[in-house]
């Protein structure tokens, strides 16, 4: 059985791109089309990594995170965050919103495959 | 209305008196409405400016954003063909897929860099910087391209001297000044040449230079190269074509940390970039890194800092007794198991390099930084037997009433444990 990863991202071509590549790696995928979604799934789901977009409608990434890691039932999940801002303060308000990672779009694929991996402890 | 010929008697006496002030005023006077005029178009002239830096960051989040979903899905798709995701592909599907993911990869790069280039220009590119292991970082860079170096038959050699401390500096954009110098020396290189990364420790600067043995590039070109969106005619070793803005960018991110990036060549002879970071001392590091943690303090004014010392004397005979290795090897130890027992894996710590050893706690009060610190003695004890340290908080305002008394403080603070 495969590692359990939660998808949480809008754009529905490129979560459908990414599914098929980390289901073929072995990954089990769960998926949700926005952060209110999300925030309803993951504690259910209770996935080994989440990847999380920042851009969603209704709760956008930074409160999904911010709200997962208050939750003592969904705090010590990894949180990747998968996202295509890249400014310097968007990555320090990711990590001040205590993701675990930040990995911008596009990305390679291998890359981001390792780093879920470390953070699986994998 | 019978007091006002005294009232104007009164006010011809006071002309009188204070006529050499009332001129001043009276001069003064336009002077200051003229001031208020200029900064009135002064600020108008702000605002403009701030609104148009304002379109300027809408466009490089709208770019950021529309450019960068749609090339994920597409590099995706091609990157999940080439893995075998819908099965085997035959040598010729495998060879034009691998076209259109080098591509995209380049197109990808070329967005990046503009809005890289972009985000410099508005100055909204801050450093992190941290204490950096330089030849480590050097290191992962020559692992990244290795396998290119490899393909094309090209000697990666990288060198360093022994003694060179932690550089402070911020190593994601090091890196990509690294990257961008390395993957020009291979691009410009033919087979059978050689890529040479060197450190030098100079007194004032750390020198890090990247030669190639490539065809060299033409005195006329050397400065234009720097420019964007500048590419000169320089005999390829059949590498990808850029973007014309990775140097400017390197550039830019060098001067950012006060540093320079330079080239020399000749025709024929090669190439040297080569680039500078300032060396800190002591005290500059202290002031930096202390006024950057009280910038990031978010919810209170409360700075905390644990102080841990080995002996002076002690840590002087452990120096003299073994290899520079072994007692790097030490720190690099004290420093991995305080960051175990501290709050976050992520807290500022600085080294001195001589056994002395410095922790931020941002939003800590002196209470929260006495519990740290007691943790990080008694996990640390087993280095006690090989040499003595001392470890002490110190606090704003608690202790020292602003960030530069606090910055005074720990000096002495520092000296006094060592001594102890």
């Amino acid at each position: 059985m495969g590692k359990k990863i939660f998808i949480a991202d809008d754009e529905s071509g490129f979560v459908s791109t990414l599914t098929s590549r980390l289901e073929f790696e072995g990954f089990e995928i769960t998926t949700a089309p926005d952060g209110k979604a999300a925030l309803e799934l993951i504690p259910i789901e209770k996935p080994d990594l989440i990847l999380l977009d920042i851009m969603m409608p209704a709760v956008n990434g930074y409160q999904v995170c911010r709200e997962l890691k208050e939750n003592p039932e969904t705090s010590s999940i990894p949180i990747l965050m998968l996202t295509a801002k890249s400014q310097e303060s968007d990555k320090f308000w990711g990590k001040e919103a205590g993701a675990d990672a930040y990995v911008t779009k596009p990305f390679d694929m291998d890359e981001l495959i390792a780093e879920m991996r470390a953070l699986l402890n994998e | 209305m019978s007091h006002l010929p005294e009232l104007v008697g009164a006010s011809d006496e006071f002309v009188t008196q204070n006529r050499t002030y009332l001129t001043a005023l009276f001069l003064l006077i336009p002077l200051f409405c003229l001031h208020v005029l200029q900064s009135t178009a002064h600020s108008r002239k702000i605002r403009a400016q701030l609104i148009e830096n304002q379109t300027k960051d809408d466009f490089v989040a709208i770019v950021s954003h529309e450019l960068r979903t749609p090339l994920a899905t597409i590099s995706n798709v091609l990157s999940n063909a080439l893995a075998g995701v819908w099965g085997e592909l035959s040598v010729e599907a495998r060879d034009e897929l691998r076209t259109g993911h080098t591509n995209v990869k380049r197109l990808s790069n070329v967005v990046a860099n503009l809005l890289d280039m972009s985000t410099i220009r508005a100055g909204r590119i801050s450093l992190e910087k941290l204490q950096v292991d330089l030849p480590g970082l050097i290191h992962s860079v020559t692992q990244s391209v290795k396998a290119n170096a490899e393909e094309k038959g090209i000697t990666l050699l990288t060198s360093h001297d022994p003694y060179l401390g932690l550089v402070f500096c911020d190593p994601e954009k090091i890196v990509r000044v690294l990257t961008n110098l390395v993957g020009n020396a291979l691009k410009f290189t033919e087979r059978g040449g050689t890529v040479s990364i060197a450190i030098q420790n100079g007194l004032d600067d750390i020198q890090v230079s990247v030669s190639d043995t490539g065809d060299g590039i033409a005195p006329e070109h050397q400065d234009r190269i720097f420019g964007r969106f500048e590419q000169v005619d320089r005999t390829h070793g059949g590498g990808e074509k850029g973007t014309g803005l990775g140097l400017a960018i390197s550039r830019e991110l060098v001067e950012l940390h006060g540093g320079t990036l330079v080239v020399q060549s000749e025709l024929g002879e090669g190439s040297t970039f080569r680039f500078t970071l300032p060396v800190y001392t002591r005290e500059a590091l202290l002031e930096e890194v202390v006024h950057t943690e009280f910038e990031l303090c978010h919810q209170s004014d409360y700075l905390s800092l644990i102080v841990f010392v080995f002996n002076k004397t002690g840590f002087k005979a452990l120096q003299e007794s073994c290899k520079v290795e072994e007692w790097k090897q030490l720190l690099a130890e004290v420093e991995r198991v305080t960051r175990q027992v501290g709050r976050s894996m992520h807290d500022t710590l600085i080294q001195y390099g001589d056994g002395r050893m410095i922790t931020f706690l941002r939003d800590t009060p002196k209470s929260g930084a006495t519990a740290v610190r007691d943790r990080m003695v008694s996990a640390l004890e087993a280095y006690e037997e090989q040499c003595p340290f001392q470890v002490a908080t110190i606090c704003c305002p608690e202790d020292s009433a602003t960030p530069d008394d606090l910055v005074g403080d720990v000096d002495n603070l520092v000296e006094e444990l060592a001594n102890g």
